[in-house]
């Protein structure tokens, strides 16, 4: 609360808004729902928002509501752990090459090179069709298609930090390697990784439901808002608030990390 | 003879400039090059130079954060390359380094409390009052208080950040201190008290300074002797007298002409004119040659030897003769 009264910046606060409010929105699901989000009212199918239901039923006659409250659980756990996934071995990777630099530097940002020759969204979609659909093997092709970008921000980071005097000073005064990258350079690198995480939350879950679109995510029961999209596409014309309502989430969670992370940013920026 | 706290031999710093093409021949620029000196007990000894001859990469290489290529550095008759990481790391505590930018050595997210302490946590010194009591003291031996402890360092001056500086740096009760661009990062009156500061710890705790700088004036002021850098090789080393100071090599002379004056003395200022030669593609005669405006056609070829001039006053010159 204090970092939202002490900062003007505009982004940062409606982000901050935005995913808190998915964030209890997620949390709620975890003890209550309005319906069952698998229960199917055949005569209800299709039905305009309404007092029973506030965001009317989809094409088996389930509740929205609840179904979208039910996919919010999917979207935080992929966002999150394929993050954590990324982060880990991105830093890993970073950190080790842009601290040790020459022949080691080179191998691996050879390889993340590789990594980065293809799109992303492309190189889940052969992990998935390799190692099955399902809710696991889509957090870890999520996963590791953010290990590059996290590799590369930690790398420049710690090149960046490590030329600093302060860091050579420490050197002479007979540090080791693991105190410099703990205690000096660590803490120095810190907000731009913020940064990375915030962005690749909403990059994650933006290619979940993209993967989950296409029928290579997520796969039923688990609930996602990706496939719930792509159930609504054939009704587009007949009942368009099934499509505007799932889409206008997934947009919220990732315009709310977006500008999240632009705030995290323009925070830093005002400090340094 | 004392032993020399330092020494220096043939010291040379090559590094490799990135190929154009992958067939390409390996091209070397010589930052340092067969460079050698010997620093006593309690001297002052500053280093100057135009920017780019290799001051600071010494300072570097002195105190092993650079690795060189060839030759030595002897602590005390002792070669420093082949300690073993035991002995690399307790003799860190004899000697420390002071850096120019007061801006970039302290680090921005941590307490000056933290910052002192931390040479005394790596070499596990004391209980933790008696680390207390010892960073109260260097303290104020740098002329602050207890008060600045909980500080983070944008808090303070250029000044104050300085003296942060060196307190991290006398903290382990060093021998001896490279003074890297010490005091050129910051203002005159600023500069004037850190350098009392550094003359009045010198006597205080017998420190030998490495005092690197492009300042001629505080130079000549502060230090006892001083050597002339050129394109990674010291072309005179002259003892520092504030009265009658003789260089005699024509880059010394042209660089000492040129310190700015307040009372017109008559003195003419010597302009080089010339190209610095490329780093990476010396000639194998004097590397001056090429801006020397007393240049011989023996300089072209052969490169001048060190040649006495008094006791304390040598330089590489065709020009001068021994005396």
């Amino acid at each position: 609360m204090r970092l939202l009264k002490r900062n003007k910046s505009i982004p940062f606060n409606i982000g901050v808004t935005l995913v808190v409010l998915l964030f209890l929105m997620m949390a709620c699901s975890l003890f209550y729902t309005p319906y069952d989000p698998n229960a199917m009212e055949p005569q209800n199918r299709l039905a305009p928002p309404s007092i029973e239901h506030p965001f009317g039923t989809d094409n088996f006659g389930r509740d929205i509501l609840s179904r979208v409250m039910e996919g919010s659980k999917t979207a935080f756990l992929i966002g999150t752990l394929s993050v954590t996934i990324g982060l880990f071995f991105g830093f890993l990777i970073g950190a080790v090459a842009g601290y040790f630099g020459g022949w080691i530097d080179e191998i691996f940002m050879r390889f993340i090179d590789a990594m980065m020759a293809f799109p992303g969204i492309l190189l889940a979609i052969v992990l998935v069709s390799v190692f099955n659909t399902g809710m696991q093997n889509t957090i870890i092709a999520l996963g590791i298609m953010t290990i590059p970008s996290f590799s590369r921000i930690v790398r420049s980071g710690f090149i960046q930090v490590k030329e600093f005097d302060f860091v050579k000073a420490s050197k002479a005064k007979g540090a080791g390697s693991m105190r410099i990258i703990v205690k000096h350079i660590l803490p120095n690198v810190i907000s731009s990784i913020t940064v990375a995480v915030t962005l690749s939350f909403s990059g994650s879950v933006l290619a979940e439901s993209g993967l989950s679109y296409l029928g290579l995510g997520v796969q039923p029961p688990d609930p996602s808002w990706g496939r719930m999209l792509k159930e609504a596409q054939p009704f587009i014309v007949s009942s368009p608030t099934y499509v505007i309502i799932t889409g206008g989430v997934i947009m919220l969670m990732v315009l709310g990390f977006n500008l999240l992370s632009d705030g995290i940013r323009d925070l830093r920026d005002k400090k340094a | 003879m004392i032993e020399p706290i330092i020494e220096v031999k043939d010291l040379t710093k090559q590094y490799k400039i990135d190929r154009k093409y992958f067939w390409a021949k390996d091209t070397f620029v010589k930052a340092v090059n067969n460079l050698s000196l010997q620093l006593h007990s309690g001297e002052t000894f500053g280093l100057v130079g135009e920017s780019g001859c290799g001051k600071s990469t010494t300072g570097q290489i002195i105190l092993q954060l650079i690795k060189q290529t060839s030759g030595k550095v002897l602590y005390k008759g002792e070669d420093i390359s082949r300690f073993s990481s035991k002995r690399l790391k307790a003799w860190r505590r004899k000697v420390q380094i002071v850096f120019q930018d007061p801006y970039s050595s302290l680090n921005p997210k941590k307490t000056i409390q933290w910052t002192l302490n931390e040479p005394l946590e790596i070499h596990g010194i004391g209980t933790k009052e008696s680390r207390q009591e010892l960073i109260i003291k260097t303290l104020e031996d740098v002329g602050l208080d207890a008060n600045y402890l909980k500080r983070m360092p944008h808090e303070l001056s250029g000044g104050q950040r300085q003296r942060i500086a060196i307190a991290s740096a006398i903290i382990l009760n060093p021998e001896f201190i490279v003074v890297d661009e010490g005091v050129s990062a910051l203002d005159v009156s600023v500069q004037a008290q850190i350098l009392n500061l550094l003359k009045n710890l010198q006597r205080k705790y017998q420190l030998t300074y490495l005092f690197i700088s492009h300042d001629l004036n505080v130079v000549q002021y502060f230090c006892d002797r001083i050597a002339v850098m050129y394109l990674g090789e010291i072309v005179e080393i002259i003892k520092s007298d504030e009265t009658s100071l003789m260089p005699k090599h024509p880059y010394s002379q042209a660089l000492f002409s040129s310190i700015p004056q307040a009372f017109d003395n008559g003195q003419e200022n010597i302009v080089l004119k010339g190209d610095i030669p490329s780093p990476s593609d010396l000639l194998p005669g004097c590397t001056f040659e090429t801006r020397c405006p007393l240049a011989m056609e023996v300089c072209k070829k052969v490169k001048p030897t060190f040649k006495k001039i008094t006791e304390n006053h040598i330089v590489s010159c065709h020009l001068k003769e021994e005396a």
